[in-house]
This record gives C-alpha cells, structure tokens and sequence, in this order.
C-alpha cells in the first residue's frame, strides 16, 4: 500500500542499471523445476470452479477424474477436502492479480523502482510458500499415512551363486538399517544355501513409516564385482531382486478364512495326544489368488501361523490394491505402486566404488559403507527420497493440472 | 556313488566339522535309520547345541565355522539318542508352549501345538467372566503348560490394562498323579517367576479332597483308547508315560473322574474346557449325567474337533 502512494511522485534515473536489478531479482525466483506461477493461478481458480460447481449441482456433477482420486475417491470426503484447500488458492489467485498489477507498474525512479522489485521478491516468496501449501494438502503422501506395516522380499536373479551372496548382503544391509533405526521386523521366512547365500528371505515390518525410505528400494540392484568365487579376477554382474510391499490399515477386508487353506508338515490324522511331532512348519494358500506364504521361524505352530497371515494378508491387498489401481488408472498410480521387480533401479560398481540410482541418476561413493546400513545408506536413501518426492509431486500436479 | 562316500570319509578323517557338515551328516543317519521328521530333528538338536532355538537363528559365517571337540562331541551324543526315537524335546531338555519356554524331562508328558488353542478358550472365559476371585484347577498338568500359560497372560494383561479399576484375581490349582510331574511345574512354575500364584499338588483327580469349590476346571486329560496306545509313533510309547494318554476303554476313564470330581466341587454354572480324542465330541453326550450340559465344541488348528466345553448346569 505504501507503493501506491510513492506512484504519485516519479524521479529521474538511468533505467538500465534498474532493469539488470530487475531482472535479476526476478530470475532469482525462477527455476525450472518450479511450475509456472500463471499456470499455477489458473489451475487454482480451475479448483475454486469445481467446488462451486459441484455445490450448486450436487449428485449430477462431473468431478474430474484424477482430481477425485487425488482427494480419496469418496464424492463428499472429496468435496470437504476442497472446501478447505479452496480458500488458499483464492488467495493464490488474488496475490497473483497483485503481482501482475505491480508488473505492470511503469517507472524511471530508481527507488520505487527498488521498493518494487522488494514487493515483488516478498510477494513472489510468499506465493511459492502458498503454492506448497496447496499443494501439500491436495497431494498428500496417501501411500504413506495408511500404511502400518511393510513386507521386505529379498530373491537373488541372475548370476547363481554370487547373486545368492549379494541378496544376502543386501538383506544384511536392510536388517542393520531397520534396526538401528528402532523398527522391529520378524522374519517371515529366510533361507539359505550351503554357500550362505540367500535363496529367499521375507521380514513383516513396524510401523509403516519404514515405507517412506524403503519403497524405493523395489526393483532389480545390480552388482558389479569380482566374485569370491572368480579365479581370474574377472568382473562379473548379477542382480538381487528386491520387494518392499505396504500393508494397509483396514483399507481393504481382512482374509476370508474360509478362502484360506492351511498345510502343515506334520501327518494328517487325528493329532492331538496321539503324535509327536517338533516341525512348526505352516504353508497359507490364498485360494482366489492363488498367492501362497509358507513360514518356519518359530518353534511354535500359532506363531509362525500368525506370521504368515500377516504377510499372506499383506501380498493380498497389495494385489488387490494394484488391480485397483489399475482399474481407476490415476495420476498416482500411473507411474507405479507395483514397481516391476524387474526394473533395474540401481547398480552396486565395486570397481569403481560407486552406487547409482538409474530412476533418479543420483550417485555416490562408497559401497562398503553404503551397504553396512549406516548413515551412509540413510542419506542416499533420503536423497532420493527427496528426488522422487519433488518428481512425484511435479507429476501429479501436472496431471491435475491438464485434466479441465 | 562310490566315489562320493570316499570323499565323504576323507574329509572325515581330516577332522574338521562345521555345524553345517555335522547337520548334513546327522539328517543322512537319521533317514537312513527311519527316524521321524529327520531333518527337523538335526536342525533343533545342533541349533540347541549352539544355544539358539531354530537353525535359521544361526548366522550363515557361525555354520562355517570350526567346531570344537566338546561341541562335535556333544552333538554326536544328542543325536545318537534320537537313533533311539526319544523325543527332541527330552533329548534338548525343552520346548515351547505358546510363549512360554518350558524344562522337558522324560517320561512327562510333552505338550502337543493342538492344545495351545485350549489356553485362549480359557482366557477368553476368564475375560467374559465377571468374577473378581476366580479359582481354577488343572488336572493332570504334565510340565505346567497349561495353567503356567493361563497365569503368565493373565498378569501380562493386568499389566498392560490401565483401565480396569479392579483386577480380577485368578488363583490357580494344579494337580497331577504324577511326583515327577508335579516337581516339573514347580521348576517350569520358578523359571517363570510364578511360583507364588500357581499351587501344585501330587493326586489323582478321584482322591483330590478340596475344602473350596473351584470356578472352572480345566485340562487334557489322558484320552486315548487303550486299544489304539500300540498303534503310536516310537517316540509316544517307548518315551512318554503312559498315565499321561491312556484314557481306558473308550477313553473316557479320567474324563469320567473329573466330572465325579465336579459333582462335588464344581460350583453351579461353573465350566469345564477340556481337550478330547478327535472321537470323543460325537460321543461325550452318551456319557455325561443330565446335571452337565455340552455347551461348545472347537475345532484345533488342524481343524479336527478337539476341546469340549461342558457346563455344570444343576
């Protein structure tokens, strides 16, 4: 408000030196990664519309289809959500009109001019803060908030033995990081080969927040090494294929029991006082979906049978979750929840004592370290957190955003 | 297959034994000598040998690596029993009951995974039940797996209760016609640090005089029928005493006793949950007098009917 007054008296000055700040100031503000504040302002009033619209018809109305699976898929849960996101983007709308208007404002006093180029620096940092605002409450980390526990799969892929021993450096490299992190995990099921490598390994995970860091980590690692086994000192490369699997609070039913058939090792017959037995072993199969847990951990027969229930429930919904998904073809999912375990995502270079991520092309050094589970390790992983946080986001809003 | 055996021999006089080759040769002995469930039973008896309950506890590097004389020694020596069919459990001195770990010692009786699911029929009586004293027996309680099971989740559950403004107090009675097996619930009873809520008591459940009638009884009483006794596994009838599942006739000799018993110290309306032959809840009806009613039937977790809820109605 103090510059419109200051209009009212221009001073004289060169106006080069003034534009160069100008343009310097505005530059500041812009990156590439950040979507344009004019596109952003049109899709607020696009969002204020739809609340408008849908209030005034109802049952009839036609929600754009990624925005209400953006806000949960339930019509009224949806609208609430809107009602309260709207209030920010008018808000959003109006300090753009602001903006403009002060753009527009034409001077050669090189101390409005200044003052100006501060309004607009404010104006242009609060809206970015609006805009993240926004968009935080209106893509909210969905998969995260539900999800109460995780089931990390470890198998070996391609390269026999030495991919055996890499899945088990990789699943010693996830133990120590959830442990050290205060996550407690039972295994679900574990085995080894002779050599001490792994043929397979699950572990059922609390609480969910361990999804945030680890979902990244499904896909096909690669190693590159010199393997213990090799005796010319070639390199060769194998692969581990990893699976980090949500669970979901109450999302979806719990399993039928009667869609569940029980197998246990010992004989069948009447049991009881009548056989002892010391094998624990409990196979579930889901019979719809043909998924099947098998588990041995414990020694006692109830407890591995709960554990496999966890994790048959779990490999359950998470299909169900996907075909879902698939069916509603969101934003969201469009790019993911199921990652193939075939998607190479990251390569373990011993030679060169490098870790890649191919998705995000983030790299660091030090593969010892990386793969003990320390620090090292929670900082790459938060790195790429980061990274596909921002992408993540970026194409969501993209989506929403070309949708009308 | 001539050549591999020499192999075999040459690397067993060079002596070096790793609890990997020790398994592999104890599972190859014990298939060959027809031993039950061969390659569980190596897996338990070396694990325990190296102090951890299941062999996946074992990291892979601790397989690998060189066995003294004394552990390669000791190994040899519990595996060698199991040649005899004795049960692992008496062979390791231990097993697992729900979440409890109990001492085992022969010829007592060792609780079966079936009668794990008997525990939370219980306990969910005991929730239901309004009572704030509420006395229970056990017949027949080998090494205190029931009652000690029934007692240990009954305090964890106090504990973790902060909302209930009165705790109900669960005194329990455990008898067995055994001496052996009484001492053994008193150490399993001492390990688990409930000795002072758990009495046990050597008699038969006929000759058992109680000043105070009990709330509920609960148990696994002997139940099979004599005739099928010859027809168990190696490890039952050579091993396990006998008192523990000779259930007479039709099985239903000590059953029998313990509703006698209930006639004079059961109270009305008081409960009695007991495990059965997989025969018995058909039947259980032609034996009961009028004053009990059969009021539920579960199914274990093998799906065969199995407990028996019967009610003391008059």
């Amino acid at each position: 408000m103090l510059l419109l007054r200051m209009i009212e008296t221009p001073l004289k000055h060169s106006t080069v030196a003034v534009s160069t700040a100008i343009r310097k100031a505005s530059n500041q503000n812009i990156s590439t990664k950040k979507v344009d504040t004019k596109s952003f302002g049109q899709f607020c009033q696009h969002l204020s519309r739809v609340r408008v619209r849908c209030e005034e018809q109802n049952e009839i109305y036609q929600w754009p289809k990624f925005l209400l699976h953006e806000l949960g898929g339930d019509r009224n849960a949806a609208l609430l959500k809107l009602s309260t996101i709207t209030p920010r983007c008018d808000e959003y709308t109006n300090s753009l009109i602001e903006l403009e208007q002060l753009e527009e404002i034409k001077s050669e006093d090189p101390e409005l001019l200044q003052m100006i180029d501060e309004e607009r620096s404010e104006m242009q940092q609060r809206m970015e803060e609006e805009r993240e605002e926004i968009v935080d409450h209106l893509i909210q980390d969905v998969d995260l908030e539900d999800c109460e526990a995780i089931l990390l799969e470890i198998i070996p892929g391609v390269g026999g033995l030495e991919a055996s021993l890499f899945a088990m450096e990789l699943f010693n490299t996830y133990n120590n990081y959830l442990f050290n992190h205060g996550y407690t995990f039972d295994p679900v099921t574990f085995v080894t080969n002779e050599a001490g490598g792994l043929q397979t390994a699950s572990v059922m995970c609390t609480p969910g927040d361990a999804f945030r860091l680890l979902r990244h980590e499904s896909g096909t690692h690669r190693v590159q090494r010199v393997p213990q086994t090799e005796a010319r000192g070639r390199i060769h490369t194998s692969t581990a294929s990893v699976a980090v699997i949500p669970k979901y609070a109450a999302k979806f039913d719990e399993l039928k029991t009667r869609d569940i058939k029980k197998h246990f090792s010992r004989p069948s017959g009447p049991g009881g006082q009548k056989v002892n037995t010391t094998n624990s072993q409990v196979q579930l199969i889901h019979t719809p979906t043909g998924i099947s847990v098998r588990c041995s951990e414990t020694r006692v027969l109830g407890d591995n049978l709960q554990l496999a229930l966890r994790e048959l429930t779990c490999k359950v919904h998470q299909l169900q979750s996907s075909a879902i998904a698939s069916q509603i073809n969101s934003a969201r999912y469009q790019h993911l929840t199921l990652r193939s375990r075939s998607d190479k995502i990251r390569t373990y270079n011993y030679p060169q004592d490098r870790i890649t991520d191919h998705r995000f092309h983030i790299s660091t050094r030090g593969v010892t370290s990386h793969l003990s589970g320390s620090t090292a390790f929670h900082e790459y992983m938060s790195r790429i957190d980061a990274e596909w946080n921002e992408s993540e986001k970026r194409e969501i809003l993209q989506q929403l955003m070309q949708e009308d | 297959m001539q050549q591999f055996r020499r192999l075999c021999s040459s690397s067993a006089s060079a002596a070096i034994f790793t609890p990997q080759s020790k398994l592999r040769e104890w599972i190859r002995r014990f298939e060959q000598a027809s031993v039950f469930e061969p390659q569980t039973s190596a897996q338990l008896i070396i694990s325990h040998v190296f102090g951890k309950k299941m062999i996946s506890q074992l990291s892979h590097e601790e397989t690998l690596m060189k066995i003294s004389a004394e552990e390669n020694a000791r190994i040899d020596k519990l595996c060698s029993k199991r040649l005899s069919h004795i049960p692992i459990q008496y062979i390791i001195g231990e097993w697992d009951f729900r979440n409890c770990s109990l001492k085992m010692k022969p010829p007592i009786f060792i609780p079966r995974p079936e009668t794990e699911s008997l525990v939370d029929l219980v306990n969910l009586e005991l929730e239901r039940s309004q009572k704030l004293n509420f006395r229970l027996l056990e017949v027949g309680c080998g090494s205190g797996a029931i009652s000690l099971s029934i007692l240990r989740e009954h305090v964890e559950k106090q504990e973790k209760s902060t909302s209930k403004p009165s705790n109900q107090l669960l005194e329990v009675i455990a008898i067995d016609v055994n001496e052996e097996a009484v001492n053994l619930t008193k150490l399993n009873s001492s390990i688990l640090h409930l000795s002072n809520q758990l009495t046990v008591l050597n008699s038969s459940v006929e000759k058992f005089e109680s000043t105070r009638k009990f709330d509920a009884i609960v148990s696994n009483p002997p139940y099979i029928p004599s005739t099928e006794m010859n027809a168990l596994q190696k490890e039952i009838i050579n091993h396990e005493s006998s008192l523990a599942f000779d259930g007479g006739k039709d099985g239903f000799d000590v059953i029998r006793q313990i509703i006698s018993f209930a006639d004079r110290s059961l109270v009305k309306d008081g409960w009695m949950w007991m495990e059965v032959d997989d025969s018995h809840p058909a039947t259980i009806a032609n034996i009961l007098p009028h004053r009990y009613q059969l009021d539920q039937v579960e199914r274990d977790l093998f799906d065969v009917e199995r407990f028996v809820k019967l009610v003391k109605i008059r």
